[in-house]
């Protein structure tokens, strides 16, 4: 952990708005992707970042410092609360809702938008997978975690996430193969 | 595959979305952390307590403690040979058995020391007897 995040942190706890706030522009970005790939809508992704982010600075006040990164309680956070949305608006997930603009990306040329078809497929595929493997391939690949972090959001052992990790690239990788036809290392 | 992981870290949220957000969240309220309660303090009690307990217990085997524990508890017959009490009972009434038996001892053996006498003057005797009676009838005569 950095020792500006140290400190910001240790404001936030005593209620400056100003240090939560750094760690609100820094840290909503990857909660968001991961809340987005977990509900497929970018409205549902924003309320849900948006309690997320109210809870921990309600709960800043007892937030206690174990030696985990910041992130790890943050995920943990949204994870419940992507659970409890799941339970209260019994929505299923329907990839094709997605809403194209939560792809901020300028599909200007045919190469852009092969990648947006490719990345939107990847989602497809994360879909259908286990939730928690949904949780180590978005925290381990795209946020580019390290296996201790995502250990401690995940409350497993790093050895568990190693293994799980070997697991979940397999069934994504055969679900990739169902729904594309080829190896996912050709595309 | 990498590469089409590392394009979705592309997606980020609304920079309105983020401003409004932020503005509301900042604009509520913290809870304020409550105030410190046994009940806080219980759980870690509990657990210290337990570890304390344990090791004493571990130690308390790795002494012998179970040993004692059986003497003491499953076996009072044995503890209560080591009641100082009912030792000087005992040895006081060993004291007495043993009078008992020297007296019966010297008892039987002075009987049977007088039988030995009776026996061995018993014969003395007869023939002394037996030469009195001759010279008394030889001085009649």
């Amino acid at each position: 952990m950095l020792e500006a995040e140290k400190q910001h942190i240790k404001e936030a706890k005593k209620g400056s708005k100003e240090a939560f706030g750094a760690l609100y522009d820094h840290y909503l970005p990857q909660i968001y992707r991961f809340v987005l790939f977990k509900v497929s809508r970018k409205d549902e992704a924003e309320d849900i970042c948006h309690e997320v982010f109210l809870s921990a600075w309600k709960n800043m006040p007892s937030y206690k410092d174990k030696g985990f990164p910041f992130s790890s309680w943050l995920y943990q956070i949204a994870r419940n609360a992507v659970i409890d949305f799941y339970r209260t608006s019994k929505s299923s997930v329907q990839i094709e809702l997605v809403d194209e603009n939560s792809i901020q990306l300028v599909q200007s040329s045919q190469k852009e938008l092969d990648t947006a078809l490719e990345m939107e497929m990847v989602r497809k595929c994360l879909s259908k997978i286990r939730p928690d493997y949904q949780d180590l391939i978005i925290m381990r690949f795209i946020e580019e975690m390290e296996n201790s972090e995502i250990a401690s959001a995940l409350k497993k052992s790093e050895g568990a996430i190693r293994l799980m990790q070997h697991r979940a690239l397999k069934e994504l990788k055969d679900i990739y193969q169902k729904e594309n036809g080829t190896d996912i290392h050709e595309a | 595959m990498e590469q089409t992981f590392t394009r979705l870290k592309n997606i980020r949220p609304s920079a309105e979305f983020q401003a409004r957000s932020k503005m509301l969240i900042l604009s509520s309220a913290q809870n304020q952390p409550r105030p410190f309660t046994l009940a806080d303090l219980l759980p870690e009690m509990m657990q210290s307590s337990f570890a304390f307990g344990l090791s004493a217990l571990m130690i308390f085997m790795m002494v012998g403690g179970i040993s004692l524990f059986n003497r003491k508890f499953v076996s009072p017959a044995v503890l209560s040979a080591l009641d100082a009490n009912s030792l000087n009972n005992e040895i006081e009434k060993m004291d007495i058995q043993i009078q008992i038996a020297q007296v019966r001892y010297y008892e039987n053996s002075a009987k049977k020391v007088e039988v030995a006498l009776n026996e061995t003057s018993g014969d003395a005797l007869g023939d002394t007897d037996a030469q009195l009676r001759s010279l008394l009838n030889d001085s009649n005569l």
